[in-house]
């Protein structure tokens, strides 16, 4: 009753500012204040009917959105953008952090069969699927082979993207600890790495085939590879830097992790080229890699450095996922509803039986892994940004199809990000992996002190 | 972006520099005096914005506005949570008298620079903007720095007049920013008012007394309305760290940007929000303030990088004279005549130093200033919001420079006594 | 003859949040400790920042920006391992930075007041 009173008394006075005073246009900071303030109560509120908060951050944020009641306009958005790369360096952090070595040591090969596995496994079962339901699909009609074998690849391969920053910040906040969040976490990032490749691979091929802009070259896979081992490196001095400081001044550790977190957002926005390819650095890789050296070398030294990092995690998440939410469109869900309600379907099919097939194939026999696929369902971030990266790359005017199946897309990923993490929520429950953690501690601290 | 990555070395450098392990550094004369001055990040705001070395374009600061605008209501809430209703009880008693003889100094030199404006500046006298700057610069003549590290001779020892320097510094502040929040509703800039010539336009031309009321009733209800809100929610919180930081968070955010919107200070509302919030009942309160408090240093460091960035190095002679005009005035009324009843208060051998105490300039003017150039831009020919803005720069940095210039002749004549003595 | 006495330990808990004492010193007679007595102590930051304010000069007047506060008790060692636990409670966490400190000393001799 007091969480509905709250969130009562911050809509009404936000509600009021804004229709006396303020205006539409308004301000960003009042906009980040009033999406932080509602996401968090929503959160709570789901929280006590057993939905995870996250799912309320999205709800707030579509219902605050300029698509629907507009309390945030579209330009407000893009201005906080920022605030959403430093978001997904403090979840790239958290979940570098996350990894530990000695959990994977001996298992290095086998986790690399199951990733592989999944993935080869998932794009065949979303490419098939896509393939078989073409004749019964209203926006491939017109489509001729090529235009169709495109949007397929592409489609396929980003269904292979998981949500490093949702299984992150669940896991963080239901304290949970076991093989299952192990598992969805590492395979959640790594999966990405991978995908981030097979992405840039499959859009380089759709603008050669389509004849957009730059032609497929071997310069593309070099400057992928500049792209990912500098932000590897980048990342590993920055672990270094923050290592240091946690270690030897360790003071205003929040305000050093917020500003280290901009500083990998910035990074990321800066663009080189190589072999004439655009390249740049990718904020999720350089601030995981941070978030592993810490964690692996200097565990002990920056544990207070964690914490804080954790204890700043929750406006985090409330203003990054608010922002996630605030983008999606209802219309678009009206327009292509069956299609994207397949594709999910499709998707969340592909994920169950690739995962089956990967761990039998490589011999993971822990009844818990069996939830791992449902940790996969959410999508977010990184989808939503290759979604409009295929959007920027293929005209409207000359690609209908593409954009169409695009839009397609990102309806699916809208209906992943909603329903993901009341699914991921479920399996960690079923597990008995929720508040793990917070039990392990005690008992760490009980020997400790014996 | 080139900005915001030096924006993050600089805070970076700033964060270092107010880490512990410099607090040896920080804990001498010089040392106080630079860091609470906010100087190396001003020094360094103003040397990136240097147009030879070209990092910083000025349009690429308005980038940096809402985290501006965020850090001055921080920085208001802080402020404002001083004002607890027992707060008279904790007060020095000559505080009053000190207070209200800075106000009429404040009122004199307004007077002094109204007068000096229309001369120097070229300025008639019915002009708008001629009042607006005598107001200003008066407004940020009030009050002195809190920081007394600089002073003493001796070790720590929380004597009458380091109270007394402080708890006036304290609550001149406080007369400041309610000062300062009434010139901007006296000084109205109509809504949208483009930055440039129309800017310059509405802020010469518009003077609007009747708004004073209105947009105090205004600030002190969204106020009352974010600090009962923030009481509340963070009860909801409890002690959960996230759910606190998110509650604080949000609500500075609210507060600042909804001063923004309505182009109020969100100096002024954070402080009134500060005020409401320390005087209801619980203990959230006191957690609040030790996070705000201790976000302190870097908070101030930002806001005195931006300072450095938007300030206009270059001055028009004319604008020096009004800056020796204020420093002049500062050295002859505050020294002489307030300095001198802080030093009576003072430990022996330490009251030379004192004496200079009331002569720094808070660096809350210099927030002031910030604020001043974000809401309320001025691009007029006579003088610039951003020339203002170093003005007030370089009158802290004189005024500052003074203090270490006493202390160093304070400790060469005490060598020379003590040489007398043993020799 | 002297009774033969338990082993004591002096146990230290200097709490950043003044608010918790109450609650601290209701887990102790909860768990058995009968006695403490709490001091009104100041973190070396507090101290170092009290003649450095920048923006908050009247902060330091007020008694309660002391900031932390000193539990001191003597106890059974037996109940040393329930106290910590206790305080990790009541903080929600000991490894979060501005929680709290504690430890234990041993104590040679004991005399004075009995519960």
């Amino acid at each position: 009753m007091r969480i509905v009173g709250s969130l009562v008394m911050v809509i009404g006075l936000a509600a009021l500012l804004r229709s006396q005073w303020i205006g539409a246009s308004g301000s960003t900071v009042f906009a980040v204040g009033m999406l932080v303030l509602c996401a968090w109560l929503f959160g709570l509120l789901c929280e006590k009917v057993r939905l995870p908060a996250l799912t309320g951050y999205l709800i707030v944020g579509a219902v605050m959105g300029p698509y629907v009641f507009g309390l945030i306009e579209q330009e407000q958005i893009q201005s906080m953008r920022f605030a959403s790369d430093l978001a997904v360096a403090l979840i790239g952090l958290i979940a570098g952090g996350e990894i530990e070595f000695r959990h994977i040591r001996g298992q290095v090969g086998r986790l690399g069969g199951l990733i592989a596995s999944h993935i080869v496994i998932l794009l065949l079962v979303v490419g098939g699927g896509i393939f078989l339901a073409r004749p019964i699909t209203p926006i491939f009609e017109q489509a001729d082979s090529a235009t169709f074998g495109i949007a397929l690849l592409l489609l396929a391969t980003v269904t292979v993207a998981a949500s490093p920053a949702v299984v992150v910040a669940m896991i963080t906040s239901y304290r949970a600890a076991g093989p299952l969040s192990r598992m969805t976490m590492l395979m959640a990032v790594l999966k990405d790495l991978v995908l981030v490749i097979l992405f840039a691979v499959a859009l380089s091929i759709g603008r050669a085939v389509l004849g957009d802009a730059s032609t497929f070259h071997a310069g593309v896979l070099l400057a992928i590879a500049v792209q990912l081992v500098g932000s590897i490196l980048l990342g590993v001095v920055f672990g270094l830097f923050m290592a240091g400081y946690a270690h030897r001044i360790a003071s205003h550790l929040v305000v050093f992790t917020i500003g280290s977190c901009m500083f990998i957002a910035l990074l990321g926005e800066i663009h080189f080229t190589v072999m004439s390819s655009k390249v740049h650095l990718e904020p999720l890789l350089m601030a995981l890699s941070a978030g592993m050296l810490m964690r692996n070398v200097w565990g002990e030294q920056t544990e207070s450095l964690f914490s804080s990092i954790e204890s700043t995690s929750t406006p985090v998440y409330c203003l990054f996922f608010g922002l996630a939410g605030a983008k999606f469109a209802p219309q678009d869900l009206v327009r292509f509803w069956p299609m994207a309600l397949g594709l999910s379907a499709l998707r969340l099919f592909g994920l169950w039986f690739s995962m089956k097939v990967g761990l039998r194939l490589t011999g993971y026999r822990e009844p818990a892994l069996r939830g791992a696929w449902i940790g996969l369902w959410p999508q977010a971030g990184v989808s939503l940004v290759l979604v409009m990266l295929i959007q920027n790359s293929f005209t409207e005017q000359t690609h209908a199809v593409i954009q169409q199946a695009a839009a397609v897309l990102l309806t699916a990923i809208f209906i992943d990000q909603f329903l993901g993490p009341i699914g991921f929520r479920l399996a960690l429950g079923r597990s008995g992996e929720i508040g793990r953690l917070g039990r392990q501690l005690e008992k760490t601290n009980g020997e400790s002190t014996a | 972006m080139q900005l915001l990555i030096s924006l993050s070395v600089v805070v970076a450098l700033a964060l270092v520099a107010s880490s512990r392990s410099f607090w040896s550094l920080r804990r001498t004369a010089v040392g106080a005096v630079i860091f609470s001055g906010g100087w190396v990040a001003v020094g360094l705001g103003l040397l990136l914005s240097l147009d030879r070395l070209a990092l910083v374009r000025s349009g690429q600061v308005s980038a940096l506005e809402p985290l501006v605008h965020f850090a001055l209501g921080w920085v208001g809430l802080m402020v404002g949570l001083q004002l607890r209703r027992d707060l008279p009880k904790y007060l020095p008693g000559a505080l009053l008298r000190l207070m209200a003889m800075d106000l009429g100094l404040a009122l004199f030199a307004g007077v002094g620079i109204w007068l000096a404006a229309g001369w120097l500046l070229d300025l008639p006298m019915g002009h708008p903007l001629r009042w607006f700057i005598a107001a200003f610069l008066g407004v940020c003549m009030i009050g002195w720095a809190a920081e007394v590290r600089s002073l003493r001779r001796q070790p720590a020892q929380d004597a009458d007049s380091e109270r007394l320097v402080r708890a006036t510094s304290g609550l001149s502040s406080v007369f400041a920013l309610l000062l300062y929040g009434m010139l901007f509703f006296l000084f109205d800039t109509p809504a949208g008012a483009a930055v440039g010539a129309d800017a310059a336009r509405s802020m010469g031309t518009v003077i609007a007394p009747q708004r004073i009321l209105f947009g105090l009733s205004i600030s002190i209800l969204i106020a009352a309305a974010a600090g009962w809100l923030c009481h509340w929610l963070m009860r909801l919180a409890g002690r959960n760290e996230g759910h606190f930081l998110v509650v604080l968070l949000g609500v500075v955010a609210l507060i600042a940007g909804a001063a923004e919107a309505m182009g109020e200070p969100p100096l002024l509302v954070g402080m009134l929000c500060g005020a409401v919030l320390v005087n209801l009942p619980g203990d959230p309160v006191v957690r609040l303030k030790r996070v705000l408090l201790e976000a302190e240093q870097p908070m101030a460091m930002a806001i005195m990088l931006v300072a450095g960035l938007m300030a206009d190095p270059v001055l028009p002679g004319m604008a020096w004279a009004v800056v020796g005009g204020v420093i002049l005035l500062r050295i002859a009324i505050k020294w002489k005549l307030i300095g001198d009843r802080i030093a009576r208060t003072a430990p022996a051998g330490e009251s030379a130093l004192f004496h200079l105490a009331p002569l720094r300039q808070h660096p809350l003017a210099m927030a002031m200033a910030v604020g001043m150039v974000i809401t309320h831009p001025i691009d007029h020919a006579a003088v610039t919001g951003r020339e203002l803005l170093m003005m007030v720069i370089a009158i802290g940095l004189v005024c500052d420079l003074v203090i270490l210039l006493g202390k160093w002749r304070g400790a060469t004549a005490t060598e020379q006594d003590s040489g007398g003595l043993v020799g | 003859m002297s009774e033969a006495q338990p082993r004591r330990k002096l146990m230290v808990i200097i709490l950043d949040q003044p608010a918790l004492v109450d609650e601290l010193l209701t887990g102790f007679l909860d768990l058995g400790v009968r006695g403490a007595t709490v001091v009104e102590s100041r973190g070396m930051g507090s101290i170092i920042r009290q003649d450095m304010p920048i923006f908050a000069g009247l902060a330091s007047l007020f008694p309660e920006n002391t900031g932390s506060r000193m539990v001191l008790s003597v106890m059974a060692e037996s109940l040393i391992d329930r106290v910590f636990s206790l305080v990790e409670e009541i903080i929600g966490g000991l490894d979060k930075p501005n929680s709290a400190v504690c430890f234990t000393l041993p104590v040679e001799q004991f005399r004075g007041i009995r519960h």
